[in-house]
C-alpha cells in the first residue's frame, strides 16, 4: 500500500508518514500544492492525505481539479478548518473523509483503514483465496489457520495480490504500490519478493503464477 | 412640542431663529406706530383746540365777556369726550370768564398776535393739554390784548393712540401666528423623508447592515444616508477583518496544536515507562482542551459574524440536526445514553451554526449527567415555536447561577474540563436567530433542562 500526503506542517507529516509506516503503507511527503499532480501522475496511491491550508494553493482546488481528471483514488482531507461549510464543500468537491484537526492518531488509522477497505473490491472483513486468508481490518495473513510469517514488503506484495483475486498485475504496478519516490529499490526486488513468497507457500494449494510480459497473478494449485 | 424640543430639535431651532427676530421686529413696528400716531393725534388735536380758543375769544369779545351760551357749549361738547377748561382774559384786563385759575403758560402770555402757545399740566388731578392764544382786538368797545386758555384732558388722545396700536398689534400677531404655522407645517414637510429614514434606521434588527436605499430621498438627506452607507460598510468590512483574523488565528493555533497531540499519541505508543505514559496522557488531555478554546473561539466568531452576514440560510428541521449530531456522540461515549424523542420542528436559519449549537448542549448535557444516566433530546412545537429542548441527570445548576452560565468563560464547577464557552455559543446561536434560550430544573428537579424555542418557519 502507498499513500500520497500533501501537509505543509512537519510534525504532522511525520506524525503521519510514521503512523502509516506502522501500518505498513509507504507514503510519498509533500509540502506543496504544485507537486501533488506530479506525483499523482507518476506514482500509484491507494490512499491520499490532502490538506487543505496549503501555502501555495487550496487543497480544494487541487481535489476538484484531480476529480475532474479522473482520479478516482480514495482521498482524506485534514483540515484545521471547523465548519460544516468547509466539510461539507469538502466532500462536494470529491473528497471521501473529512477529519479535523487536533485528531487521535487511532481515529485517523481507522479512518485510512476504513477508506482502504471500502476501495478495495471485497467488502467483506476478510479475504479467502484457498488456503490464505486475508483480514483487512488487521491486515494479517492466515495460511491453513496459522499465522503467516513475512516481512512487510512481502506481506505488501501479497496484499495487492490476493486484493486482485487472481487477476494479472504488472511488475511495475506492484512496485508503483510498494515503493515510495524516494527508496531506491527497482523492480528487480519484487522478483526477489515473489520468490520469498512462493517458498512460504510451497506447502498450500495457493501460489504466485507468473504470466510472461504482463505480471504475476495469485493461483489456487487446482486451477492450474 | 414640548419647550425642552424647542432648544433641542432642529425644527425647533430653526422656529426660534425666524420667531424670534420676527417679534423684536413687531415690537420696533409697534412703538413706530405708537409714536407717529401720538405725533399725528397732537397735531390734530391741537389744531381743533385752537379754534376752539378762537371761537371762545371771538365769542367773549362779541358778548362782552358774558359766559358761553348752552347752545355753543353744546357744539363744543359734540366735538370731543374729553372735559374742556377754558379762561378768558378780556382786552386789558377788562374781564376774565371761565376757570380764573387755569395755568397761564410757563413764559407768561406773549403779546403778540395770533400767538399759539402749547403746554401740559396737571389740573385738578388729571394731566391736561393747554393751548394759549394772545389777540389783539380792535372792537369798537374793547380793544387792546386779550389772552384765551383752552385745557382738554388727553383721553382722546390716548384713546386714538390706543386704537391705532391696538389694531397694529392685531395685525402683527395674526401676521405670527400665521408664520409660525407655516414654519411648521414647511418644515415638517421638509424633515419627512429625514424622519423616514429614522424609522428605517430604528426599525431594523441591531445586526442589519445593509446599505439604506437613497432613492427618491432629497440630496441633502441622501448625503447623510450615503455617510451612513459608508460607515456600515466600514463596519462590515471591519467585521470581516476580524472575523478573518480569527479564523487564521484559530487555524494557527490549531495546527500546532494537531502536532502536538499527535506527537503526544505516537510517544505513548512507544512510552517505555509507566510514569511516562501518564505524563503523556496529562499533556495530552491539555492539548485537547487548548484545542477545545480554539475551536469554540472560531466558532464563537462563526456565528457572531453570521450575525451580520446572513448568509446560507435555509430550512432546517431541528429533529434531524438532532438525530445526525446525536449519532455522531454516541460513536464517542458509549457509556451514556442519549435518549431522543423528536417531532419534525422546522426554523430558518444557519445549518452550520445549528449543528454547532446541538454539538454543544449535547456536550455540556454529557458532561454534566452523571455516568449511568440519561440525557434526552426533544424537538417539538409549541404554539408559534419550534422548540429544542436537552435534559441531563446532572446536579443541575442552581437559580442564581443560571443567567452566568451563558457568560463566556463562566464555569459552574471549576473541576470540570471544559473551555466555558459552551452554553456562550449555544446562546449566540439562539439569539442570531431570533429564539430564546431558558435555563430550567429538569423534570421532578433532577439536573437541569435547556430549552430554545425558536420563531417557526
Amino acid at each position: 500500500m502507498r499513500a500520497l500526503v500533501i501537509e505543509d506542517n512537519c510534525d504532522i507529516a511525520e506524525c503521519i508518514i510514521e503512523s502509516l509506516k506502522e501500518m505498513e503503507i509507504t507514503s510519498d511527503w509533500f509540502k506543496e500544492g504544485v507537486y501533488f499532480e506530479r506525483a499523482v501522475a507518476a506514482g500509484e496511491f491507494d490512499i491520499i492525505i490532502l490538506d487543505i491550508n496549503l501555502p501555495d494553493a487550496c487543497g480544494f482546488s487541487i481535489l476538484k481539479k484531480f476529480r475532474s481528471a479522473g482520479g478516482n483514488t480514495p482521498v482524506l482531507i485534514i483540515s484545521a478548518r471547523i465548519s460544516v461549510s468547509d466539510r461539507v464543500m469538502g466532500l462536494d468537491m470529491g473528497a471521501d473523509d473529512y477529519l479535523v484537526k487536533p485528531f487521535a492518531l487511532d481515529e485517523f488509522e481507522a479512518r485510512v483503514r476504513a477508506l482502504l477497505r471500502r476501495e478495495s473490491q471485497n467488502k467483506c472483513e476478510v479475504i479467502e483465496f484457498g488456503d490464505l486468508n486475508y483480514n483487512q481490518n488487521t491486515r494479517e495473513f492466515l495460511l491453513k489457520g496459522l499465522a503467516f510469517n513475512s516481512s512487510p514488503r512481502e506481506r505488501a506484495v501479497l496484499e495487492i495480490l490476493i486484493q486482485k483475486k487472481g487477476e494479472v498485475i504488472s511488475k511495475e504496478s506492484i512496485a508503483n504500490h510498494i515503493f515510495s519516490f524516494d527508496d531506491l529499490a527497482d523492480t528487480s526486488a519484487i522478483e526477489i519478493y515473489i520468490h520469498r513468497i512462493r517458498k512460504k507457500l510451497a506447502s498450500s494449494n495457493v501460489s504466485v503464477a507468473t504470466q510472461r510480459g504482463l505480471g504475476y497473478a495469485l493461483k489456487k494449485l487446482d486451477d492450474v | 412640542m414640548t419647550f425642552n424640543k424647542l432648544f433641542t430639535t432642529l425644527q425647533g431651532r430653526l422656529l426660534r431663529w425666524l420667531i424670534l427676530p420676527l417679534v423684536v421686529l413687531s415690537m420696533a413696528h409697534l412703538l413706530n406706530i405708537y409714536i407717529t400716531t401720538k405725533n399725528t393725534s397732537t397735531e390734530l388735536f391741537d389744531r381743533v383746540l385752537v379754534n376752539l380758543a378762537l371761537s371762545i375769544s371771538q365769542y367773549a369779545i362779541s358778548s362782552e365777556g358774558d359766559f358761553l351760551t348752552v347752545d355753543l357749549l353744546d357744539v363744543i361738547k359734540q366735538t370731543t369726550n374729553d372735559t374742556l377748561f377754558y379762561k378768558m382774559l378780556g382786552p386789558d384786563d377788562s374781564f376774565l370768564v371761565g376757570y380764573t385759575d387755569l395755568p397761564d403758560p410757563p413764559g407768561g402770555v406773549k403779546k403778540i398776535h395770533n400767538h399759539i402757545e402749547y403746554y401740559d399740566v396737571i389740573y385738578l388731578g388729571q394731566p391736561l393739554r393747554i393751548v394759549a392764544v394772545s389777540t389783539l382786538s380792535k372792537h369798537s368797545r374793547f380793544s387792546g390784548w386779550s389772552k384765551t386758555l383752552v385745557g382738554q384732558t388727553l383721553d382722546d388722545r390716548n384713546q386714538f393712540i390706543a386704537d391705532e396700536v391696538y389694531a397694529n398689534l392685531l395685525k402683527v400677531i395674526f401676521l405670527i401666528v400665521l408664520i409660525t404655522t407655516l414654519t411648521i407645517i414647511v418644515v415638517n414637510v421638509g424633515f419627512r423623508p429625514l424622519k423616514r429614514l429614522l424609522t428605517d434606521l430604528n426599525s431594523r434588527d441591531i445586526h442589519d447592515l445593509t446599505p439604506v436605499d437613497t432613492n427618491g430621498m432629497p440630496e441633502e438627506v441622501a448625503t447623510l444616508a450615503g455617510g451612513i452607507n459608508a460607515l456600515f460598510k466600514r463596519l462590515v468590512d471591519q467585521i470581516g477583518l476580524s472575523k478573518r483574523f480569527l479564523e487564521n488565528a484559530s487555524h494557527q493555533l490549531l495546527t500546532p496544536i494537531a502536532a502536538l497531540t499527535l506527537q503526544c499519541d505516537l510517544a505513548i505508543r512507544h512510552a517505555e515507562t509507566e510514569s511516562s505514559r501518564k505524563s503523556l496522557d496529562r499533556i495530552k488531555s491539555n492539548a485537547h482542551r487548548i484545542a477545545d478554546l480554539a475551536k469554540k473561539l472560531l466558532q464563537l466568531s462563526y456565528s457572531e459574524a453570521y450575525a451580520f452576514e446572513k448568509k446560507d440560510n435555509q430550512k432546517l428541521d431541528l429533529a434531524e440536526i438532532a438525530q445526525e449530531c446525536a449519532n455522531s456522540f454516541k460513536e464517542l461515549s458509549q457509556r451514556k445514553h442519549i435518549e431522543l424523542e423528536l417531532k419534525t420542528a422546522f426554523v430558518f436559519g444557519n445549518k452550520t451554526l445549528f449543528v454547532e449549537l446541538l454539538n454543544n448542549i449535547i456536550d455540556n448535557a454529557l458532561k454534566y449527567s452523571e455516568l449511568e444516566f440519561n440525557v434526552l433530546i426533544e424537538t417539538f412545537i409549541d404554539g408559534e415555536c419550534s422548540i429544542l429542548q436537552v435534559t441531563d441527570s446532572g446536579p443541575g445548576i442552581p437559580e442564581e447561577l443560571r443567567q452566568l452560565v451563558t457568560e463566556r468563560f463562566f464555569r459552574a464547577n471549576k473541576d470540570t474540563t471544559g473551555s466555558g464557552l459552551g452554553l456562550a455559543i449555544v446562546k449566540e446561536v439562539v439569539l442570531v436567530h431570533h429564539g430564546e434560550m431558558q435555563i430550567l430544573a429538569g423534570k421532578e428537579g433532577i439536573g437541569t433542562l435547556i430549552r430554545c424555542s425558536f420563531p417557526i418557519l
